[in-house]
């Protein structure tokens, strides 16, 4: 990989060639939808250099927040059941095995980071700044992107002939807070698309034989109209033609034979990740991205279930802290240990080596439990935990005081703590793109950075750094 | 009629009855809807029989089926009002040529999904093209503005711009009928904005215009001790928020970088004006709700129960010291300076008179300046020509309203525009009929010649648009025959925009598919402004060929559009006209025609169920052109 002085702005620019693979036509630059194009992308004159060491991204979101002194920051209080079976898995970690059985045999392939920082409180807002990677500045929120599809943007030069796929894939955030943040002032190709696991393994992967036959009849009829057509809808402006290209690569996704496949979930694989949405949204990453067919970012949207205001801890309560840890550790260790029997797309490397999964929620959880034996928002610490791609097993970076609510040490090179957006930089770098990088022709004027330097109050700065200390 | 003698409306007073089943009430006691313009157009068809309603569609069909004149596009376009005179006398100095007028079924459709975001059904475009009266575009724009769906259509954008979601409690639902009452009757827009700035109540329920500030998460805490609590979010935060949308929508600015720092040395290559500002100006202008209290009806378990919010002036003022520094970005990385701010208007620094309450005098000093009516038809400019004179509509500039390097691209037009819409008494519906009846609105969006987008500017060709995503939705709907199901207050509802918030939507039957593609077509959940939309996109071209929605709609099995048709005694090409009608509002040319025989010919029902299917997958169907 060139450094950052030999760069030009022609090697960060997709080529209109790359750009046409995936949802194609560059859209003419064009005052009409303040769209700029080509973006005027430059370096920011910061000399880093990504690690490359993943070609996919799988990202995890528990909606919520998950609590970290009950899991992987875990601290033991007046509080803490009696059946929480807490063994120390390797030197300094301790981990309850009744809340995650599986994933305490895995934690030698684990890295963590337990001196995150939240800027928010409020789950919005938190879970915003979790899938855009900044925190929501209305000012200009209607053209910042998702951080998938900067990753989906970067990673078009990359795209095959044969990749059909979308890049940038998530699960249920549609349903999500902040819903779906759409590609901001990126072109629409870098969208991403958003699946439903409760209904897309029948919509897509049941017996497609006659839902195929009554689409390439459709698919026949509509190409005859359209050629017909073609002269006056050219003549009713850039907006009529363009759908022409969506169209098609739309078409080509929903007829290459490998796209069903990935709607298959067979009762072993229910049986091991979970039959519900999250189990179902592992499985879909895992198949996604073992077609090697064109997704490279796979965000997992897990509903608000982590948000345990009361009975934390009560058996009784829908989604208390039991379910939903061995809910996650069912899914989550699953996808690892298939992700570590698939191959990946270079010799004697597994997809779990190519793929980095990141697991991390919008905030922390009060260290003292409230009178309803609940937790509730904490920004001061929480932790995020990483796997695979490069990220070095057993690292525990960070550390918390004896009751998790504040940080002793950040574990990184800076005196400031890390936020989401380190997350991001960490997950750019990963995947070689150089998160130091700066938009600045975007419909608002305001300089797009890809990850931002904002100030913290005072002197005190965030870092627009990655998390080094997580890789290898 | 202020909001106080609204309320004194019979069905008001039901509302005002009782706050907790408020909205259960309204929506029950509201009277049955008025006969749509498809109804009416219908309805006179039908009074026909037998022989004689099949020679009157096939001669109405031959109607529009007839050759395009070809002198149409030499012919001179006439001046219909000032809009033209300023558009036209420009395109002329600049030598630019521009588009013949539209001719009837392409204006027919533009005007029905413009004016009420549904298309004209076969039958209004067969009637609309065989009428040879003079007047006939200018009487279809009258019986559009005057219809439900008009109403229904610009509620939705207006609920968009405000922000109308859960967070406005049971008064967004209010705020929905209310508003559309207000487009019905053309309330003066000034009385709008005083309606919803001044209000107090103790029961906000009861006062729909008090759901813009009414918000649920704008309450004053009453617990402390909790910082999970959203009741404990930092009340000069939503007060912040408030002022940001108030001057975003009724003045075209973005005020949200100053909310946060000065202007200088952020926002010289952004907006120069701004760029002047200091934050401390935002605070004088969010000063004007320091007062506004909002108290929620807590019970002993801390919950608000009914939503409910009691609004008054009581409140402490606006002091930067009154914060919770911990929850916001906004608050950790620029906490607000300690210290009181009295009221003052950002653009004239003009402060209440000795008296006056604050929120009726920024209601007023807002709609006495100029950048009021600027602003609005602004908007309205941007919504019917697919590009206002500033985009997007806060972008104003108020240092770049004139001069050489003014930023509206016809400062000229703007002006005539705000000082006419001043003199109708603020109407919006005049304004838009002023536009809907111009040339420069009528024209075809077929370029003769080679286009430049140096001419965006000067309007010589209509703006092709994406549908938005209720117009995509709810058009699908009516093509197809098969409506879509939604319950408010208890009532089936069947269309999106007849909803209040897109939270209305729900999570039964098919609505998450319907929210999957709302949201594919840019609706925003309304909780961060409005996206901007008009971009096709692959993932709008894979829900439309794949998602239920569509799929099930054009199965003759659905018992909707298909199903009639084809067990009907219409022979294959009349079937043929009826979906390219409905659909496009036109017929097909013989090359079309002779596909769709084809398609028909080997199974009627299957080969209508295909055609309908790729009619509304052309980009015909999903862009207004």
């Amino acid at each position: 990989m060139p450094g950052p002085a030999m760069r030009r702005l022609t090697d960060l620019v997709p080529s209109r060639r790359d750009v046409l693979r995936w949802g194609g036509l560059a859209l003419a630059g064009t005052w009409v939808d303040g769209l700029v194009w080509p973006l005027d992308i430059r370096a920011s004159g910061a000399a880093v250099t990504p690690r490359g060491t993943a070609k996919n991204v799988i990202f995890i979101e528990l909606g919520g927040a998950i609590s970290p002194m009950d899991c992987w920051d875990f601290k033991e209080t007046r509080w803490t059941p009696q059946d929480l079976d807490v063994t120390e898995v390797s030197k300094g970690l301790y981990l309850s095995r009744t809340l995650f059985p599986q994933l305490s045999k895995e934690m030698h392939r684990v890295g963590l980071v337990r001196s995150m920082q939240a800027p928010e409180l409020i789950h919005f807002n938190g879970q915003y700044h979790t899938q855009a990677g900044r925190a929501l500045n209305p000012a200009i929120a209607r053209e910042i992107p998702a951080f998938g599809s900067v990753v989906a943007f970067e990673l078009a030069k990359e795209r095959r002939e044969r990749d059909t796929f979308p890049t940038y894939i998530s699960t249920n955030l549609t349903k999500a807070r902040a819903g779906s943040i759409g590609s901001g002032f990126l072109p629409t190709w870098t969208t991403g698309l958003d699946l439903d696991p409760s209904t897309v393994f029948a919509a897509f992967g049941g017996d497609m034989t006659g839902a195929n036959a009554v689409l390439s009849e459709r698919w026949e009829l509509l190409t005859a109209l359209s050629k017909i057509n073609e002269g006056q809808r050219q003549a009713m402006g850039q907006k009529a033609a363009d759908y022409q290209a969506f169209y098609d690569d739309a078409h080509k996704l929903l007829t290459d034979a490998r796209w069903p496949s990935v709607f298959q979930a067979s009762a072993d694989d229910r049986a091991r990740y979970g039959d519900d949405e999250f189990g179902l949204g592992c499985i879909l990453a895992r198949n996604l991205l073992a077609q090697q067919a064109g997704t490279r970012m796979v965000y997992i949207y897990d509903g608000d279930r982590w948000d345990h205001h009361a009975g934390i801890f009560d058996k009784s309560a829908e989604w208390n802290h039991y379910r939903t840890c061995t809910r996650l550790d069912k899914g989550l260790v699953s996808l690892i240990h298939d992700l570590a029997k698939a191959p990946g797309s270079t010799a004697g490397k597994s997809l779990l080596d190519e793929t980095m999964i990141v697991c991390q929620s919008e905030f922390g959880r009060t260290p003292g439990m409230n009178p309803v034996n609940g937790r509730d928002h904490w920004k001061g610490a929480y932790t995020g935990l990483y796997v695979g791609g490069g990220i070095a097993g057993g690292r525990i970076l960070g550390s918390t005081n004896a009751d998790g609510s504040a940080v002793v040490e950040t574990g990184w090179r800076h005196k400031t703590q890390p936020f989401m957006d380190n997350t991001v930089a960490t997950i750019y770098s990963a995947l070689g793109i150089d998160w130091t990088k700066v938009v600045e022709n975007t419909p608002s004027g305001r300089a797009y950075h890809y990850v931002d330097t904002v100030s913290l109050g005072g002197a005190a700065m965030m870092e627009a750094d990655e998390i080094g200390d997580l890789f290898a | 009629m202020s909001a106080v003698s609204w309320l004194r409306r019979p069905s008001a007073l039901l509302v005002a009855a009782t706050s907790l089943y408020s909205v259960t009430v309204w929506t029950q006691t509201r009277p049955a809807p008025a006969p749509t313009p498809h109804d009416r157009v219908e309805a006179a068809h039908e009074g026909l029989r037998g022989d004689d309603k099949a020679r009157d569609t096939a001669r109405l069909t031959a109607a529009v089926a007839r050759p395009v004149d070809p002198a149409a596009a030499s012919r001179p376009v006439p001046r219909r009002n000032f809009i033209d005179t300023l558009i036209f006398d420009r395109l002329a100095a600049a030598k630019v040529p521009h588009a013949p007028l539209a001719s009837d079924d392409e204006f027919v459709r533009r005007v029905y999904l413009d004016v009420t975001g549904l298309p004209p059904s076969s039958a209004e475009v067969r009637a609309f093209v065989a009428d040879r009266t003079a007047d006939k575009r200018d009487r279809l724009i009258e019986r559009l503005l005057a219809s439900d769906e008009f109403a229904e259509q610009w509620a939705w954008h207006w609920g968009d711009l405000l922000r109308m979601s859960g967070e406005a409690g049971p008064g967004a639902n209010a705020f929905h009928y209310w508003f559309k009452e207000l487009l019905k009757v053309d309330r003066p827009y000034d009385r709008f904005v005083h309606d919803v700035l001044t209000p107090s109540s103790k029961v906000h329920a009861t006062i729909p215009s008090l759901a813009v500030i009414g918000r649920s998460n704008q309450l004053k805490s009453r617990f402390v001790e909790s910082v999970d609590d959203y009741r404990i979010s930092n009340r000069l935060d939503h007060i912040d928020a408030l002022t940001i949308d108030v001057s975003r929508v009724f003045l075209g600015l973005n005020t949200s970088c100053i909310s946060c720092h000065d202007g200088e040395y952020h926002l010289e290559d952004v907006n120069k004006y701004l760029a002047e500002r200091k934050r401390d100006e935002f605070f004088a202008m969010s000063a004007f709700f320091g007062t506004t209290r909002l108290i929620g009806n807590w019970n002993d378990k801390s919950r608000n129960v009914d939503r409910d919010l009691h609004v008054d002036d009581l409140g402490t003022g606006y002091d930067g010291g009154d914060d919770a520094p911990f929850l916001t970005l906004a608050e950790s990385q620029f906490p607000r300076p300690k210290g009181a701010h009295e009221p003052a208007f950002i653009l004239t620094g003009e402060k209440p008179r000795a008296g006056e309450a604050p929120r009726a005098a920024l209601a007023r000093m807002i709609t006495a300046h100029p950048q009021f009516a600027r602003a609005t038809v602004n908007l309205l400019w941007g919504r019917l020509m697919s590009v206002g004179f500033v985009e997007p509509h806060d972008a104003f500039d108020m240092l770049r309203l004139s001069g050489k390097d003014a930023q509206p691209s016809n400062v000229e037009l703007l002006e005539a525009m705000a000082a006419d819409f001043t003199k109708s008494g603020f109407r919006l519906k005049h304004t838009i009929r002023t536009i809907l009846q111009s040339s420069a609105y009528q024209l075809s969006s077929s370029f003769p010649g080679t286009w430049k987008d140096d001419y965006l500017p000067l309007y010589p060709r209509h703006y092709a648009r994406v549908l938005t995503g209720p117009e995509v939705l709810d058009s699908l709907a009516v093509v197809t025959g098969v409506p879509l199901k939604f319950t408010l207050g208890g009532e089936t509802m069947t269309r999106v925009k007849q909803l209040a918030t897109p939270g209305d939507i729900g999570r039964a039957g098919e609505s998450m598919a319907v929210d999957a593609m709302l949201q594919s077509f840019f609706q925003s959940n309304r909780r961060t402004p409005p996206q901007s939309g008009n971009r096709p996109s692959t993932l709008q071209a894979l829900l439309m060929m794949k998602s239920n929605v569509v799929n099930d709609r054009v199965l003759a099995s659905a018992q909707g559009t298909v199903a009639e048709l084809v067990g009907s005694t219409r022979t294959d090409d009349e079937i043929i006209d009826e979906l390219y009608l409905s659909t496009s509002a036109r017929t097909p040319s013989p090359a079309e025609r002779a596909v769709a025989r084809r398609t028909l010919a080997g199974n009627r029902s299957r080969g209508t169920e295909d055609l309908l299917w790729a009619l509304v997958n052309s980009p015909e169907f999903l862009v207004n052109r």
